[in-house]
């Protein structure tokens, strides 16, 4: 009687691991990648359009910076398109946080935009100017106003979120330091760019941050988000037209204005892109720091961490 | 139970737990195609209610902001929306066009051109009546789609936007499915985990605890009748044991009371005096039992073969069949019946035969020889009584008879021999007859009184022939002519009273065999006695009747044995005769031819061997030296007339004697018996110290033993015995007995 029970309970267990394991959702859950609007992240939403991202990569669309950080902190998002300070800040915050990539180098598409009658650096003294209350916002100013050889005290700095600039551009500001497309929207206002990113080249960068247990659950996403980005890039700068078609539904300007836009911005390669990761990145951040202030700001500590690729 | 996996025979220990396992993995093959149902329900129901709070807390934040006119504000809180893990896609549609958007690409456009699902643009259209939050499902793509139409502003005529958010059912459902299989995987796994553990433990708590009860149950099975489990449990095992142990203790019980009664019945048929058999209905032996197989003289293998009619003598079988059908009938039957013994001795037996419930006959033969020969013991013992009332008597007139008759006689004698021929002498000699015949009288009564015993003695052959002829009576002896040829025979050692029995019975014998209607004078009976060689003395009976079949001569002597008609014989009085004299160290052989008659011959031990007799006796008158001891001197006197020519001394009493012993020497002692002063017994004590060989040649002489005392004595000295009156050739005879007898050493 042995064999019998023993081959039935054999069959029974069997039985119940095939039931069990039967419908359980084989396919892993997305990676999402939080964006928002900015010609730098454009190939990748454009590309996402064309069906030309793997279906697991899902997009999701933000307003400003501020929410980006906010659902990555809240974990709605496990990969997110931010500027290098932004990054810092999040090493700072979370300590889940690796580099994947440099997914552009600010070249014109940041700008402080003057109202006129002011219209040039020397003329913003005593100007209220608004900023957003990030790094590169502050980065900008002081950038800006050395410049102009203008101390702080000279301006009267307002804080406002950069979906506001073009909202309260008219309520009473002198300049506004914003970036692509708010940029080109206020230009197209009136306003008169004063400085740019062009003038401090590669010190405003935009990277891809993804978060480390989210690879430590999947080792391939870095590689995969990798392969993305570059793709993406790739792909827009051979497709030119087709990407501005893309770009100007998202960004809501015309062809020739993402065009435009896109010259405000360096898209480097995928070794430019390493190369920036290994070494001369991290001096950029470490100059950043002085401009993210406040209690929890980011250290050098975070920097290092940020750029520790062994530790993902 | 090699074969307990065969399905027919299924152990229960193995039909528990696999139907436990069975309704286990039913119940979760039932309980996941459920659950495919139920989560995917679920996790629609789920997604709808976290839309309808959405929608209802979205549209108060987007009333506020469109009322303020922010459509950065609305912009953002689009975003937010579309940020939610669970969000397809959340979008605000005001006059068919998208006005915010979390697919950025879609602000602005006309919602037609969006390629929206039916579900999506039905619920933007049944929203729009401002009804409140409606909720579509898209089944095939496991969506959900809600909208919720912002408030009207009183003072903008246009209609309301509509905030629509979509709403992905899959991976809510995905999740729900998982956890749900993974929650029946594990519960059913539990549950078999549970059953075989419960199962595994009633398994060995039911074998542990009926193991010795199974283990007794084998133990009393292969025959150890003492086998008990010793279960005293209160449960149902414990209630089976005791059941068990009482049946086993009543069934050995009941195995010891038949083994003892079979034993006991076993001892009975082997130790019975009674023979007992066993045999089928149809006689064929079964068993007999040692007194049977001793009483029929045959092996029990024998007698198997043998069969119950041939053990019946064939010659009762041919007039009596057995009858088996009748035995049946009535079960139980008591017959008489004659065996024939393996040595074809027939025996007489009672039987008793029983028929078992199993159709054999159990009988038990008993042997009727002794039941006849107590009852002719008992016949025999009365009649001998009633002879010995009238022996005693006789023998105390007798005694006082015999004296004056023995004076008498020799006067008569003499006086017969003085007187001339004539009237005178005539009359004396008819006197003398007279007197004779008194004495003989006398004499033969004196064979039934209590004087003498069954020891043998010097015996003269013809005195005790003449004492049977006397005894048979007139109707015997008037058939016979009776010739006795005995005279000068050698005394022999013989038990007179048992020997004269013998040849009463021999003479009764031979004139039943004489021919009926034959004369007497025809009917011729010869006796006749004679030295045989130096050692014995042969006494043959001869007649001329029928004589005895050749076939029956050698069974002549088997007691119950008998030609004569029923109930004219004993059958006993050959038997009995032959062990008479075997006694007496006798024996008896009977020679015949059929028609011509018989000749029994009793061969006795002489009482001296002839040839000493031929030599130490000296002739009669030859100058013995005899002392003659008597109180009466008449009685002394004939003995010393008879004597005349040897040298004859007379005493009157045993003192005087012993005084002449010291002074003389003799050959010989005849002394009285009966004597004042001690009489013949303290003669003979006294002798036996002063002359020892004297003492050995005494012969007595008694009137007739009147006590048992004296008679005692005559039996321990084994010395003959005168009886008066006696003559002239008893008395020589007597001393011939004596004489020559070596003095003991």
């Amino acid at each position: 009687m042995k064999p019998l029970g023993v081959v039935a309970a054999a069959l029974g267990l069997g039985l119940l691991v095939a039931l069990g394991t039967w419908g359980a959702p084989v396919v892993a859950a997305p990676v999402r990648i939080g964006t928002n609007r900015w010609i730098g992240y454009e190939p990748l939403h454009a590309a996402a359009a064309e069906g030309k991202l793997p279906s697991h990569l899902q997009l999701v669309e933000y307003v400003s910076a501020t929410q980006v950080l906010r659902a990555f902190e809240n974990r709605d998002i496990d990969a997110a398109a931010v500027t290098l300070d932004e990054a810092l800040s999040l090493s700072a915050s979370t300590r889940d946080v690796a580099l994947v990539a440099v997914l552009d180098v600010s070249h014109g598409g940041d700008a402080v935009i003057a109202r006129p009658p002011r219209a040039s650096l020397d003329q913003l003294a005593g100007a209220r100017i608004a900023v957003e209350d990030t790094a590169v916002g502050h980065l900008m100013l002081r950038r800006a106003l050395d410049r102009a050889h203008l101390s702080r005290d000279q301006v009267q700095v307002i804080s406002l979120p950069v979906n506001d600039h073009v909202v309260k551009w008219d309520a009473g500001l002198d300049a506004v330091v914003t970036f692509e497309p708010i940029r080109s929207r206020l230009l197209a206002l009136g306003g008169v760019e004063v400085f740019s990113s062009r003038d401090i080249p590669g010190e405003i960068v935009d990277v891809l941050v993804v978060r480390r247990s989210s690879l430590a659950a999947r080792p391939t996403v870095r590689a995969e988000l990798t392969r993305a980005c570059f793709q993406a890039r790739g792909w827009a700068l051979s497709e030119p037209a087709r990407f501005a078609g893309r770009a100007a539904l998202r960004l809501k300007v015309t062809e020739s204005e993402v065009s435009a836009q896109l010259e405000g911005v360096r898209l480097p390669t995928e070794e430019e892109s390493q190369a920036q990761l290994r070494g001369a990145l991290l001096e950029t951040a470490k100059s950043t720091l002085s401009f993210v202030q406040g209690p929890g700001a980011p250290t050098e500590a975070d920097a290092r961490a940020l750029f520790d690729q062994e530790g993902s | 139970m090699s074969g307990g996996s065969r399905l027919g025979t299924l152990r229960l220990s193995l039909v528990i737990p696999l139907t436990v396992m069975v309704s286990t993995l039913l119940g979760a093959a039932l309980a996941l195609a459920l659950s495919a149902r139920l989560s995917r329900e679920s996790a629609f129901e789920e997604a709808e209610a976290a839309l309808m709070n959405g929608l209802g807390r979205y549209q108060h934040i987007l009333d506020a902001a469109t009322r303020r006119r922010d459509e950065a504000f609305v912009e953002e809180i689009i975003a937010s929306i579309g940020g939610d893990r669970r969000v397809i896609g959340a979008a605000l549609v005001a006059d068919g066009r998208v006005q915010a958007s979390s697919q950025f690409a879609e602000v602005g456009r006309a919602v037609g051109s969006l390629g929206w699902s039916q579900a999506a643009s039905a619920v933007v259209e049944q929203a729009r009546s401002g009804v409140g939050p409606v909720v579509r499902r898209d089944d095939t793509a496991l969506r959900t789609w809600g909208a919720i139409a912002l408030t009207r502003d009183p003072d903008t005529p246009v209609a309301p936007a509509v905030l629509v958010i979509g709403f992905d059912v899959g991976p809510q459902w995905r999740a729900l499915l998982h956890d749900a299989r993974l929650a029946i995987a594990f519960f059913a796994l539990l549950m078999l985990a549970t059953a075989a553990a419960a199962t595994l433990a009633f398994q060995r708590a039911i074998v542990r605890r009926t193991r010795p009860v199974l283990e007794a149950a084998k133990t009393f099975a292969r025959g150890d009748l003492s086998a008990r489990s010793g279960v005293t449990t209160d449960d149902e095992i414990g209630t089976m044991a005791r059941f068990f142990d009482s049946m086993a203790e009543q069934l050995a019980q009941r195995h010891r009371a038949t083994a003892e009664a079979e034993q006991r019945n076993r001892v009975l048929f082997e130790q019975a005096s009674d023979p007992m058999f066993l045999h089928d209905a149809a006689g064929a032996f079964v068993d007999a039992n040692p007194a049977a197989l001793a009483l029929v003289g045959y092996p029990l293998d024998e007698l198997r073969r043998l069969g119950l009619p041939g053990l019946i003598a064939p010659e009762e079988l041919k007039e009596r069949p057995i009858r088996f059908d009748m035995l049946r009938e009535r079960g139980a039957m008591n017959v008489t019946r004659t065996i024939a013994s393996k040595s074809g001795e027939r025996i007489p037996v009672e039987v008793n035969a029983n028929v078992l419930s199993d159709g054999r006959i159990f009988t038990v033969a008993r042997d009727l020889r002794p039941r006849l020969e107590a009852d002719r013991l008992r016949a025999q013992a009365a009649a001998n009584e009633r002879l010995a009332v009238l022996g005693n008597l006789a023998a105390g007139v007798g005694h006082e008879i015999n004296n004056p008759l023995t004076w008498m006689l020799d006067n008569l004698s003499r006086a017969a021999a003085e007187l001339p021929e004539g009237p005178a002498r005539a009359l004396v000699n008819e006197a003398k007859a007279g007197a004779e015949r008194i004495a003989s009288i006398v004499a033969d009564l004196r064979l039934f009184s209590r004087e003498g015993d069954d020891e043998a003695r010097p015996v003269v052959l013809e005195t005790v022939v003449k004492t049977a002829l006397n005894l048979v009576g007139p109707s015997v002896r008037e058939r016979l002519t009776v010739r006795l040829e005995a005279s000068g025979a050698p005394a022999v050692l013989a038990a007179e009273r048992r020997l004269c029995e013998v040849l009463v019975n021999l003479v009764q014998n031979a004139a039943h065999a004489m021919p009926e209607g034959r004369p007497a004078a025809s009917n011729e009976l010869v006796i006749t006695a004679a030295a045989k060689g130096t050692q014995q003395v042969a006494l043959s009976v001869r007649d001329n009747g029928r004589g005895i079949p050749a076939e029956v001569l050698p069974r002549l002597f088997e007691p119950y044995f008998t030609t004569r008609p029923n109930g004219a014989g004993s059958g006993l009085g050959l038997a009995l005769s032959k062990e008479l004299l075997g006694r007496m160290g006798a024996t008896i052989d009977v020679t015949s031819t059929f028609g011509q008659g018989a000749t029994f011959t009793i061969t006795f031990a002489a009482a001296r061997p002839a040839s000493e007799q031929a030599l130490a006796a000296p002739p009669a008158g030859s100058g013995r030296r005899v002392l003659v001891v008597d109180d009466e001197p008449l009685v002394a006197r004939v003995a010393v007339r008879m004597l005349r020519g040897d040298e004859v001394k007379v005493a009157a009493g045993p003192a005087e004697a012993l005084e002449l012993c010291r002074t003389a020497e003799f050959d010989v002692v005849l002394c009285d018996l009966s004597m004042p002063d001690g009489g013949g017994a303290r003669l003979y004590a006294e002798l036996s110290t002063l002359r020892p060989a004297l003492a050995t040649r005494i012969v007595f002489v008694t009137g007739g033993a009147s006590t048992d005392e004296a008679a005692g004595f005559l039996a321990r000295t084994r010395l003959p015995v005168l009886h008066k009156p006696y003559g002239r050739a008893e008395l020589e005879a007597a001393i011939d007995a004596v004489v020559g007898k070596k003095p003991p050493a």
